[in-house]
């Protein structure tokens, strides 16, 4: 995992880049996840990298994506 | 952390003196009238794409920068202070606070679908000028403040779905016939895409072959993801996309092969059964297995080939070669009938004013939102984004030698099956062509004939090639991008079919739920087949009855979808007028009011026409009335080969007639619906919308 973009305008950039295309792919965050989970949740058990993908996915796709014309 | 990636770009944005930021737009003003006068008084001789293209431009812009202010700011009165659902109750999966640009391409991603790219190549039809200023009329007005109403809408309402808030604004009654109609929109949606699919790859082993890849590619998509790498979405999308390349070229190869190609060389009616039975199996599967990475695959193409196409319009500056206008505005046109009026506002739908995009904005996007003042640039920006895709799709159709525009599309009904009764044809029009060009482009793309592939995306493909191989030229390279722009729609629009029967099947279980409630499970097998099925079987149908049909089927089907799609975003447009005169808002009201009497005038004329119209090309009754009284006559006429088939005909004129009828039913019931509760609103003293969070916002 890339290190945290602090102080470094390129860091923070490259991470935006990854988010805006995790975003057009609609890939699951894992990295924002971790994040969000430390920050909010740190007391409840947290979902492996694995665990977190299939929930997304089947969050998203389980009852089929309302994908436009 | 994006608190920190905040902070770590403030130091752009720096303040930019106000009388500079005025003579900036007054600039791009002043450009945009020049190049929409040129694109608008230029006759004679042709014109460069550039000036429609900067045209285009300067009206987003202009548009962006007052009115979706104006309708951001005061009709709708967005309040950056107040929370969002995302502040409210993060939960670190669905509902995050989340960057403006990332929510951007967010959204973008999930309207960005087929609709812009085929409804205008359909519509060039009639020269490039009524498309593009539909486009850009339609976008300004009511495409993209429809999206960003809804949007604005379902953020302050945590980000509930359309037909969730239409209940709870409008009362249950207008609810649940709005799910009604929402269904029946999806059936045609599926099945006019589907037929797209068909006439792309009938007879054409190459794409056949190429998109039949895309399966197997998806499996082993799948299964890395699950097993291998979880969560790799980027890495396994690149080998996705390189393995898609292959069996790109791979196609060529098996197309040149006297043992492989027939086996790939399919008739549309074989091809219409493995698709009905691809979204069937499809939809009921694990959707990590085949679903999901399709998805992830489609995404990252369209939106790569998106990109390159905008950059190689740019590099190229190609010329248009269709006129402004053609003597098809009267309604005579070969591609579909009906005259300019109503009939264009319908063939272009996505792109100008898409009602489907109403299910996207109130359904993940708002609960990504981190501020009300992302709104304006997430719901108008991401709806100007796809006009100008649906514009650069223009540019693309318009490319092409105009006869072999026509010959793409017009029916076999009316050029025959040989190109020289197609050149015949065709120049009699007006457009010349001779027999030889024709062959000599089909040859060029790696294809045994172009007539009548009709459907707009074989069209766009061959315009993107033309484009594309003036950027990377050399031998063979117009039927390598010919055949890899069939593979990115072909690919998207499966992927729109196999995700729209799993909602569509969803739907239905809702639906028959309320009846008989075990078929409400989803978790049951049984229940999970049986509306599958049903779905599939719905749209089916059409497909079937869109492939067997004379004229092409497009002509029929995708008026029946633009009508439908134009009733979906009147039906939210009243929503937000209703949201709007409870909010006590009512003075603003003509922001929403407007753009939906257009499109109640264009949907109603259209729909009625296409029932009522004497012209049996135009009117359902009509066709019908022409292949009864020929089968009372013993007669059996051209494309039925039996009294029996003469009978499915006359049948599927009135299944065509009963869903534009319903479509017609159900916006004037929401018209009635939405009136009363606007009436009931304005004798209250005081705000009555439901918003939730906040108190209710004066």
């Amino acid at each position: 995992m890339p290190s945290r973009p602090e102080s470094w305008p390129v860091q923070a950039m490259r991470w935006r880049i990854v988010a805006i295309a995790r975003a057009l792919m609609g890939a699951p965050d894992y990295e924002r996840y971790l994040v969000h989970h430390t920050s909010h949740h740190a007391d409840s058990p947290l979902l492996s990298r694995a665990e977190f993908f299939a929930q997304r996915q089947s969050a998203r796709f389980g009852r089929g994506a309302s994908r436009c014309c | 952390m994006q608190e920190l990636a905040k902070l770590a770009f403030s130091f752009r944005r720096r303040a930019m003196h106000p009388v500079v930021r005025k003579l900036i737009f007054g600039l791009v003003a002043v450009v945009g009238a020049v190049c929409l006068g040129v694109v608008a008084l230029r006759r004679g001789e042709s014109i460069n794409a550039m000036w429609l293209v900067a045209a285009s431009i300067a009206v987003f812009v202009i548009a962006f920068r007052f009115y979706a202010r104006y309708v951001a700011m005061n009709a709708l009165g967005i309040d950056p202070t107040r929370l969002t659902p995302a502040q409210r109750r993060p939960d670190g999966l669905d509902y995050v606070a989340t960057d403006r640009h990332v929510v951007f391409g967010h959204h973008f991603a999930a309207i960005a679908g087929a609709g812009p790219l085929i409804g205008p190549v359909l519509a060039a039809q009639m020269g490039y000028l009524p498309g593009t200023l539909w486009i850009l009329a339609g976008v300004v007005f009511a495409g993209a403040v429809q999206d960003m109403i809804i949007l604005f809408l379902s953020t302050r309402r945590d980000g509930r779905s359309l037909g969730d808030m239409i209940r709870s604004e409008l009362g249950s009654a207008a609810g649940g016939i709005a799910m009604v109609g929402i269904l029946a929109i999806m059936i045609v949606l599926l099945a006019v895409l589907a037929l797209v699919v068909v006439k792309a790859l009938a007879q054409s082993p190459w794409g056949t072959f190429t998109v039949a890849m895309t399966i197997p590619v998806a499996l082993l998509m799948g299964l890395y993801l699950r097993y291998l790498r979880p969560g790799r979405v980027g890495e396994v999308s690149l080998i996705g996309l390189v393995l898609l390349l292959v069996s790109v070229w791979l196609g060529g190869v098996v197309a040149a092969d006297p043992t492989w190609a027939p086996l790939f060389t399919l008739e549309a009616k074989t091809l219409a059964f493995l698709l009905i039975g691809y979204g069937f199996i499809a939809s009921v599967l694990p959707v990590w297995l085949l679903l999901a990475p399709r998805d992830y695959l489609s995404t990252f193409l369209k939106i790569g080939t998106v990109l390159l196409l905008a950059l190689a319009i740019f590099i190229v500056a190609p010329d248009l070669k269709m006129p402004a206008l053609t003597r098809f505005t009267d309604g005579s046109g070969p591609v579909w009938a009906g005259s300019l009026f109503p009939f264009l506002f319908i063939t272009i739908a996505c792109g100008a004013v898409s009602g489907f995009h109403s299910l996207v904005a109130s359904g993940t996007t708002p609960k990504m939102i981190s501020s009300e003042a992302d709104i304006r640039y997430v719901g108008y920006g991401a709806m100007l984004m796809e006009a100008f895709v649906a514009i650069m799709a223009l540019v693309a159709a318009c490319v092409l030698e105009p006869g072999v525009y026509f010959a793409m599309n017009s029916p076999s009904a009316l050029i025959g099956t040989s190109v020289e009764s197609a050149a015949q044809a065709i120049s009699s029009w007006g457009f010349v062509i001779t027999p030889e060009m024709l062959s000599a482009t089909a040859r060029d793309i790696g294809e045994t004939t172009i007539l009548s592939r009709t459907g707009g995306a074989p069209t766009l493909a061959v315009g993107m090639a033309e484009i594309f191989s003036r950027v990377i030229s050399g031998e063979g390279m117009l039927a390598f991008w010919y055949h890899y722009a069939i593979l990115f729609e072909a690919l998207f629009i499966l992927t729109t079919v196999d995700a729209g029967t799993r909602v569509g099947r969803f739907m239905i279980q809702d639906l028959l739920g309320t009846a008989y409630a075990p078929l409400r499970h989803t978790e049951s097998w049984t229940a999970n087949v049986v509306a599958t099925g049903l779905c599939v079987a719905g749209w089916g149908y059409f497909l079937y009855a869109g492939v067997v049909d004379p004229l092409g089927g497009i002509n029929t089907l995708w008026p029946l979808f633009g009508i439908a799609n134009q009733m979906l975003a009147a039906i939210a447009l009243i929503f937000a007028t209703v949201c709007l005169v409870k909010m006590k808002r009512e003075r603003f009201a003509w922001v929403t009011l407007v753009p939906t009497a257009w499109l109640l005038v264009c949907t109603l004329m259209a729909g009625s026409q296409k029932i009522f119209h004497a012209n049996p090309r135009i009117g359902f009754l009509a066709h019908a009335r022409l292949f009864g009284d020929a089968r009372a006559a013993g007669e059996v006429m051209a494309p039925a080969q039996s009294l029996e088939q003469m009978q499915r005909i006359v049948v599927n004129d009135y299944v065509n007639t009963t869903l534009a009828a319903l479509f017609m039913g159900v916006v004037l019931a929401l018209v009635l619906l939405g009136t009363r509760s606007i009436l009931v609103a304005r004798r209250s003293a005081v705000p009555t919308t439901r918003e939730v969070g906040h108190a209710v916002a004066a």
